[in-house]
């Protein structure tokens, strides 16, 4: 009974998935047709000037305007744009040019997942166990004054706690260094995806305390400032829970405040997988911005150096593959979410 | 005989696909307007009673049959029909509290239907017609007026929608459960109102109710409904005093009366089993409904839907046990009640 | 509800105890009482800034630059020579007018296309719901950064919350379209068609003002989405660099260094003025959601 309705509603879910993709893709598809002239032939001249290597730009223009296709009727140029990005192909960078776009990404992006990813882990395990102690009964009055401070931080942005955190424990008491994810000297030991079954035998590495030391301040930054959403959410659920008639039953058999305890803890935290996607997609927004306050060389570092340079190709890319991924993240989530919560089930109103 | 509602085959069903619920099945029910009487439209939760309500009231358009209003369809009124229909047909509603938005002071469920219907030519006329109404309903308007809802109890809430009704003078009111939610020691005082509003400004009352002592106070005829369809309709002290259909006599068994020569919970309660709900699904509207719980069920009930039999010339009941008298036709129902309505 | 018990009164009342029962619902509510406290307290500032600063200081080069707090620059310079004090009494109001150029834009949108969806129903409804849903899935934030990208420093204070509002009307229009269909099977609209009235006072009259908290909280937390917005732009080197703005001034913080300079009150202007708006938005719109749902009330 449990799979009831599970096709109407993974048939749901996937055409919002689809329709939010394609969504994106025509806004990529629109915007650069907004401006007056060819915004990207632009960009090129701009960029490699009258001086630089005129094989390179006349490459680079002929290659973008195959690619749009700007002399065709504006639904041909659309049904090719909507071709070449299902097929993967996203273009050339202008300013590392011959450099695919999606390369530079995929390559940034574990950068910023390496920030994002703890940080959410982080945040969401602390944050739910904050809030279940809140819920505690027996918990000392003194605890509670917590809660103003976390819902404080939960306002703030997380590029304002970087701000504060790198002038306080970088500059002050110089705890950490300032920007990048390595020393500027120091060359890193990047492992391709090839080899990451080896990747445990890095872990004590000079790379790894490298990355270590100067991941801690961003994950924080991203980390804190979530910290009081997962609290507040949890101790939010768990005071519902102990106010429902099953728990007082419960407590009327005799079971144990231990007991009790535990019962709520369970069916408190599974509302809070859904808050997930939510919370991943807050966190890689919040880090590019991140990103661009410690000069680290994720997708945030990425879209800085694409905004000042016009690289317009990486940052339509970058928009695409990002909303992709959280699109796919959510719809995963909503799929096994009734899978692990008998509460809730497939079958919508 | 100008009817001032007609009920014509109304079948309304709610949900779509393998969730159908038919709230009113094939019901037909005619009030006269010279003759304005309280007919009692009775059943548990879910027997439709409510969705008739609102039917009656313009809520809601019944999925096939026809429900009239001065001989005009409800579903097909212009606007300017509309406007006239709603003044002349008002209502009681169950809940005292929801019937007022919680956002104005109580005042403007009085004011507002006045201006809106031109009743009352000056402010001072208007002013002295409302608290004439608090008064017959025995309120003093100084004590409610200018208050927001939450400030009032639940018996005054419900009085002043009856003085609104009184205010409002129309030719029909649906009177949906009007005293199930106020106090024991008011419901006396609300039901006099409404027989008032009945008798004196000769208003017809449909009287939707699953409390059948209160009915047997004021209506005129009753009509019991189970599962969307009529059980049991007539002379409501024959229906009360000697119930014939297997569901009435449940439904007369368990009202704890007040009179301790009486027995109480004689009637055996039979748990309908899964098959026979089952039978009960697939069957829709071609058995008979109550069969899974009925001590008297034949094989019969399970493959026709019984019609309505007349057990007495002013009471029918859909149910075989009276097979062999004679049947009357659904349409009928009409000139059953008019008979009864002195 | 307490507002209303407090109108309730007639106004023979002293004025008194109406404030003193504002002051005892802010005991309960204090979100509500505190972040109201920050906004006048904001004005204040404004207010007593306003006698005292020059506009033209707020620019570039306007006076010596990277001077630390003294009796002459209060709030010290940043390293282009802007008096940081002009800045915050300036800036904070043009971040706000951000926000709310883009939060009213957003919302008035978003309460016609929830209304509209909740009212027509049928396909109107399916279609809205669905775009609805797919402009909640994007973070609108990556759309904002391609928009932006385009039009370059080119976009001014209003252009810069109009494309804002583009990405907020979406979580307002379902609140209220969720709402009204609650709202609407509720019995006073059932009583307000046999009191006479159309569809349109329908909507307007009864339950529209039971819309208001609701509306109210929707709009202050779509102001706060778009200061966050424009700022993150800002940071970004996408948002108006000339005007003197909060996220302008976190721009040019981060990339000139200031940190590493240690002129810790060119950090601390942006930061702490940001940080003060978005604790009184955020404390103000979660007070006001308390007022508009006593069920959440309830629970605390």
């Amino acid at each position: 009974m449990k799979l009831k309705g599970f096709w109407g509603f993974f048939g749901r879910r996937f055409l919002l998935f689809i329709l939010v993709v394609w969504s994106a893709v025509t806004i990529n598809f629109i915007v650069p047709r907004l401006a007056p002239g060819n915004p990207i032939r632009q960009a090129i001249i701009t960029r490699y000037g009258l001086t630089a290597d005129q094989s390179v730009v006349n490459s680079l223009v002929i290659y973008y305007e195959g690619y749009f296709g700007l002399n065709d009727p504006l639904y041909v140029q659309y049904f090719r744009f909507l071709k070449n990005t299902f097929s993967g192909d996203l273009g050339f960078s202008i300013t590392a040019y011959p450099r695919y776009v999606s390369d530079m990404i995929l390559e940034k992006i574990l950068w910023t997942l390496q920030l994002v990813l703890p940080a959410t882990l982080i945040a969401s395990v602390i944050g739910s166990l904050l809030g279940a102690i809140f819920a505690f009964p027996r918990i000392p009055k003194a605890i509670n004054l917590v809660v103003p401070l976390l819902i404080l931080f939960s306002a703030i942005p997380a590029f304002l706690a970087a701000i504060a955190l790198i002038y306080v424990f970088a500059y002050k008491l110089d705890l950490f260094p300032l920007v990048g994810a390595y020393d500027p000297t120091f060359v890193p030991h990047i492992i391709p995806i090839s080899q990451w079954a080896s990747l445990p035998n890095y872990l004590h590495g000079p790379t790894f305390q490298q990355i270590l030391k100067h991941s801690i301040l961003p994950i924080a930054a991203l980390a804190v400032v979530q910290l009081g959403g997962w609290a507040l959410g949890m101790r939010g659920m768990m005071v519902t829970i102990q106010g429902e008639d099953y728990m007082t039953f419960a407590e009327a058999k005799g079971l144990t405040d231990g007991r009790m305890f535990s019962y709520t803890v369970r069916n408190a935290l599974l509302p809070q997988i859904t808050g997930f996607g939510l919370a991943l997609s807050g966190a890689l927004m919040g880090g590019i911005l991140v990103e661009s306050i410690f000069g680290y060389p994720g997708i945030g570092g990425l879209i800085n150096g694409a905004i000042a340079a016009k690289d317009y190709p990486v940052i339509y890319a970058n928009s695409l593959i990002l909303i992709t991924m959280l699109a796919g993240v959510t719809f995963v989530l909503d799929l096994i979410y009734p899978l692990i919560d008998p509460r809730i089930s497939y079958s919508e109103k | 005989m100008d009817a001032i509602l007609e009920l014509k085959n109304v079948t309304k069903i709610f949900g779509s696909g393998h969730n159908v619920v038919s709230a009113m099945d094939d019901i037909s029910l005619r009030l006269d307007a010279d003759k304005p009487g309280i007919i009692t439209v009775a059943g548990e939760s879910g027997s439709g009673k409510t969705t008739m309500g609102n039917m009656v009231l313009g809520f809601l358009n019944p999925t096939s049959g026809k429900v009239m209003y001065k001989g005009n369809d409800i579903a097909k009124m212009s606007s300017k029909q509309r406007f006239i229909f709603h003044k002349e047909v008002q209502a009681v509603f169950q809940d005292p509290f929801a019937a007022y938005n919680p956002f104005y002071i109580v005042d403007r469920i009085l004011e507002l239907p006045l201006t809106q219907y031109k009743l009352g030519k000056s402010a001072s006329e208007k002013k002295e017609m409302i608290h004439n109404a608090l008064q017959l309903v025995g309120l003093r308007p100084a004590e409610v007026l200018g208050r927001y809802p939450h400030q009032l109890s639940g018996g005054q809430r419900q009085r002043i929608v009856v003085a609104r009704a009184l205010l409002l003078r129309p030719s029909l009111l649906v009177a949906d459960e009007p005293v199930s939610m106020v106090d024991a020691s008011l419901r006396a005082n609300l039901l006099e109102s409404i027989r008032k509003l009945n008798r004196d400004l000769r208003i017809s009352v449909l009287y939707i109710t699953h409390d059948l002592t209160t009915a047997y106070h004021i209506s005129d005829a009753i009509m019991i409904l189970y599962r969307g369809s009529v059980v049991e309709a007539g002379n409501e002290e024959k229906v009360i005093k000697n119930p014939s259909h297997p569901y009435t006599r449940l439904l007369i068994d368990s009202i704890p009366w007040p009179d301790i020569t009486m027995q109480w919970g004689k009637e055996p309660l039979i748990e309908p089993s899964d098959a026979a709900m089952q039978r009960l699904i697939m069957g829709g509207s071609q058995i008979c409904k109550f069969a899974p719980r009925c001590p008297n069920v034949m094989e019969q009930c399970w493959n026709q839907r019984p019609p309505l039999y007349r057990v007495d010339p002013d009471r029918v009941a859909a149910c075989f046990l009276y097979q062999g008298g004679d049947v009357m036709p659904g349409e009928a129902m009409g000139d059953l009640f008019d008979g009864l309505i002195a | 509800m307490t507002v209303q018990t407090s109108t309730v009164q007639p106004s023979t009342r002293p004025k008194r105890t109406r404030l003193r029962r504002a002051l005892l619902y802010f005991k309960r509510n204090p979100s509500l009482g505190i972040g109201l406290f920050m906004l006048i307290a904001l004005i204040v500032f404004t207010i007593v800034g306003l006698f005292q600063v020059d506009p033209l200081k707020g620019y570039a080069g306007a006076v010596r630059g990277s001077q630390p707090p003294s009796a002459k620059y209060i709030f010290g310079t940043d390293g282009q020579g802007r008096d940081l004090y002009t800045v915050a009494v300036l800036g904070t109001w043009v971040t706000l007018e951000i926000g709310f150029i883009a939060a009213a834009v957003g919302m008035g949108l978003g309460v016609f296309l929830g209304f509209s969806s909740a009212y027509f129903g049928g396909w109107v409804d399916n279609i809205l719901r669905w775009v609805i849903d797919v402009f909640m899935t994007i973070p609108g934030f990556l759309i904002l950064i391609v928009l932006a990208a385009l039009l370059g420093g080119r976009v001014s204070t209003e252009g810069t919350g109009l494309i804002i509002a583009l990405f907020l009307w979406a979580g307002p229009a379902r609140v209220v379209r969720s709402q009204v269909l609650s709202l609407r099977e509720r019995q006073f609209v059932q009583m307000a068609k046999l009191n006479g009235l159309n569809d349109m006072r329908i909507i307007f009259e009864e339950l529209f003002p039971n819309l208001l908290p609701f509306l109210g909280a929707q709009l202050i937390s779509a102001v706060m989405g778009a200061v966050y917005s424009s700022a993150g732009l800002s940071i970004l080197g996408l948002g108006n660099l000339r005007e003197p703005q909060l996220g302008t001034m976190l721009y040019f913080m981060t990339t000139q260094g200031a940190v590493v300079r240690g002129m810790w009150w060119w950090v601390a202007v942006p930061v702490v003025l940001l940080c003060w708006l978005f604790v009184m938005l955020y404390l103000i719109s979660s007070g006001m959601d308390e007022l508009a749902n006593p069920r959440l009330r309830r629970r605390q």
